[in-house]
């Protein structure tokens, strides 16, 4: 896990508030501090929140490898790059509320290659973790910009806002669920914006394929 | 494999935001009392979210009279989804055998941007309601009201556009004012 550690969990938890905007609730904090054992309620919201971190990293390794695509246009680049911060800000969020609870949140990948960071986390089991490798192993493929447009709206539609729709309303944490809707929002922006960016009207963007693909849809399914 | 770190955990009150040009999560404060979901309650929730559905609607429809032909296909989606959302949310609030109560405007006489303009309001109060509500309401609404704040979400987005806004403005959407870097409360409250 992280080669550096915060000295001390106040620390930890300072420093996730200060670089993410954090998330850090009574709600979360207080099933760790009644009991030394890990209860099922808490082992849930660990497992929701290592999961979402991990999705939501791999997301944002993607918006970084496409705005490094050859000449790629300028104002692109810009939007691209503004996206891949404002999901960021949700893993260092999400990170802070793992820590919060008392555990580390996986570290981010480096590159689409590095996918040992999803290996003996814990919250993430070993089918989670394969399922994360093989999303953060495509993110690596050769793609020229309007096939990387279309990945990202694909890697939204399926594998990151159907996330937060099935699994946040179950979890105790009246805090992080909201949370999870406030990042689901703005992801449903990203999915506007790129489609846009891909170069369809508004009208097309607003009325075509949904902004979460139901079982098996996908982007690329659709042209 | 990491270990659980089990010592106690300072209580806090207090949400820190800024990073990333966020306005993050706004979380409640510790030592407070958090209620129950209850039915009483998810009809206050569903209502807001509902006056915000309606007179976006509304909103919109004027806009699209005002709309010209580039922007009015566009208008008339943005329409039809609030009518949608406003459609579920009466029938949920009917499963609760609620009638809706609200605010419900006129906009009549609106020219198009100051329409567009009421509808992003309107939006962003379906938003703060539905943002609420996947935290408050019982758990049957929850799923109701995430696959809700999709939509509105993205609709934010177009309106944003459709005014010459910043259509990607905060990194968490929560339907209120925040500016990127805001603060949420004090940072330094603990219980120790």
């Amino acid at each position: 896990m992280s080669a550096e550690r915060p000295a001390t969990r106040r620390e930890a938890v300072r420093l996730g508030a200060l670089a993410a905007g954090a998330v850090a609730a009574a709600g979360l904090i207080r099933p760790l501090s009644a009991v030394a054992q890990i209860s099922p309620e808490t082992e849930r919201l660990r497992d929701f929140l290592a999961e979402a971190a991990g999705r939501e990293q791999i997301l944002a390794l993607a918006y970084a490898q496409a705005g490094q695509v050859q000449g790629i246009d300028p104002e692109l680049e810009q939007a691209l790059e503004l996206m891949r911060q404002q999901v960021q800000a949700h893993v260092n969020a999400l990170s802070s509320a793992i820590e919060t609870i008392g555990f580390d949140a996986p570290d981010a990948p480096s590159d689409p290659q590095d996918d040992g960071v999803f290996d003996d986390v814990d919250g993430i089991d070993s089918e989670t973790a394969e399922e994360l490798k093989g999303l953060l192993a495509s993110v690596g493929e050769e793609r020229n910009e309007r096939a990387f447009l279309k990945f990202l709206i694909d890697l939204n539609r399926t594998d990151v806002i159907p996330f937060y729709l099935e699994r946040a309303p179950a979890i105790d944490s009246e805090d992080m669920r909201t949370t999870s809707a406030q990042i689901t929002a703005n992801l449903a922006q990203h999915v506007l914006v790129l489609t846009r960016l891909s170069g369809k009207s508004l009208a097309a963007a607003l009325t075509g394929q949904p902004l979460v693909a139901a079982g098996g849809d996908s982007a690329s399914d659709e042209e | 494999m990491n270990q659980a770190r089990t010592a106690g955990i300072p209580r806090r009150g207090f949400f820190a935001l800024g990073g990333a040009g966020v306005a993050a999560a706004a979380l409640s404060a510790c030592g407070t009392e958090i209620e129950e979901p209850n039915d009483e309650r998810d009809i206050e929730i569903l209502a807001a979210a509902l006056v915000g559905e309606e007179n976006a609607a509304s909103a919109l429809k004027v806009a699209q009279t005002e709309a010209g032909r580039r922007e009015k296909e566009a208008v008339r989606a943005l329409a039809a989804q609030a009518d949608e959302h406003a459609t579920r949310l009466q029938n949920l609030l009917a499963d609760l055998n609620a009638t809706p109560e609200g605010e419900f405007d006129d906009f009549r006489n609106l020219g198009f941007d100051e329409a567009l303009t009421a509808a992003a309001e309107q939006t962003n109060a379906a938003i703060a309601a539905y943002a609420r509500g996947a935290g408050q309401l019982t758990e049957d609404f929850r799923a109701d009201v995430l696959e809700l704040i999709v939509d509105t979400g993205a609709r934010q987005a177009a309106l944003a556009e459709l005014l010459g806004n910043e259509p990607l403005p905060f990194a968490f959407v929560t339907g209120q004012a925040e500016k990127p870097h805001q603060s949420i409360g004090s940072s330094e409250k603990e219980e120790e």
